[in-house]
């Protein structure tokens, strides 16, 4: 996710995108959320729902990450202990539904 | 020359002011925090039998002339679509979930555009615009404020409907995550209040105010970003 690699400390501080393009980006965040709604509410997608779902969640989870919290623009080492830690996290999710959960297969088919 | 070299003595080897880097380990450390409370949530959720709660919303299909119901259905009455009348006869009813989607998009949509007046701010406070800076942390906070109202009202409307966080187990993993995000807004909103407010002293926020709305503002987006999972995970996802 990061741009610039290793920075000099004092450039860190004004990077980024104009406040134009963050009101834009804040728009196209809102529509993802609006079709979300739709998939969720209005449209029957079938066994499609729950992968749309978290591809659009994921695409709004990185614009705001990326974006809005900088990591873009910031240096590995940032990137890597969040997205280790995410990573890590999801993991973790994943090991408890695999021990609690007595069928897996009715997360992915949203049983 | 004192402010350069204390300026200078924030930064590690890495070249990383080590405020920010704290920063970002206490967010990794949250996630793993909302990564375990997001599992309890679907572990349980995927227990426990529908509809979660003993009471549940219903509405006949009108269909043919046929009567049309609307009410409270205790639970133990309800098997799929069909509701047993005391009288041993049934009815199909259709059901309504117990979690308001529509509601929840709204506050969603709150602290979206929460996110989008948090980081005009932290743009305001690096290129020295001070009143764009203080009036985008105060819309900040407002929508903050907003996002709580509506998670108190969430709150309250499913106490009403017999969901509590003692109801059963989806019911505590669900107030458990939720509340603890309604926490960490609450904790946003005062951390950001406190910056608005050290703004309008005389030497506002000093030299480094920039670096301060900026983490603020990460902390914030951070917030967002667990809502953003916790919208799809919980409301959108089909139970």
């Amino acid at each position: 996710m990061s741009h610039g690699g290793s920075h000099a400390p004092h450039a860190q501080e004004q990077h980024g995108l104009t406040p134009r393009q963050y009101i834009g980006l804040g728009l196209a965040l809102t529509v993802i959320t609006i079709v979300e709604l739709g998939a969720s509410l209005w449209v029957d997608l079938g066994d499609l729902l729950i992968p749309v779902l978290i591809v659009l969640s994921a695409v709004k989870f990185i614009a705001v990450v990326a974006f809005f919290m900088h990591l873009y623009y910031e240096p590995q080492l940032l990137t890597r202990v969040f997205v280790g830690s995410f990573v890590l996290a999801t993991g973790v999710l994943i090991a408890l539904l695999a021990l609690f959960w007595t069928d897996i297969t009715d997360l992915l088919n949203g049983v | 020359m004192a402010t350069a070299e204390h300026h200078v003595g924030h930064h590690s080897v890495t070249g990383i002011d080590n405020r920010k880097l704290l920063m970002w380990i206490f967010l990794g450390s949250e996630c793993l925090f909302f990564g375990a409370l997001i599992s309890t949530y679907l572990i349980f959720k995927a227990d426990i039998p529908a509809p979660p709660i003993s009471f549940i919303e219903a509405h006949t299909h009108v269909e043919n002339g046929h009567e049309v119901v609307t009410g409270w259905f205790p639970v133990d009455r309800v098997i799929d679509d069909v509701y047993i009348n005391e009288d041993g006869t049934f009815r199909e009813v259709e059901f309504a979930g117990v979690l308001d989607i529509p509601i929840t998009s709204q506050s969603t949509f709150v602290l979206l555009m929460s996110s989008v007046t948090m980081v005009l701010a932290v743009y305001g406070a690096q290129h020295g615009r001070l009143l764009s800076m203080k009036v985008w942390l105060l819309a900040t906070i407002l929508l903050g404020l907003i996002f709580l109202g509506y998670q108190v009202y969430e709150f309250r409307l499913f106490g009403s409907e017999g969901l509590t966080l003692e109801t059963n187990q989806f019911g505590a993993s669900f107030f458990v995550l939720t509340g603890f995000h309604g926490t960490h807004v609450f904790v946003g909103v005062l951390i950001l209040a406190s910056l608005l407010l050290a703004s309008f002293r005389r030497s506002g926020l000093g030299p480094e105010a920039g670096f301060h709305v900026e983490t603020a503002g990460l902390y914030w987006h951070f917030v967002d970003i667990v809502w953003i999972v916790i919208f799809t995970i919980i409301y959108l996802i089909p139970a």
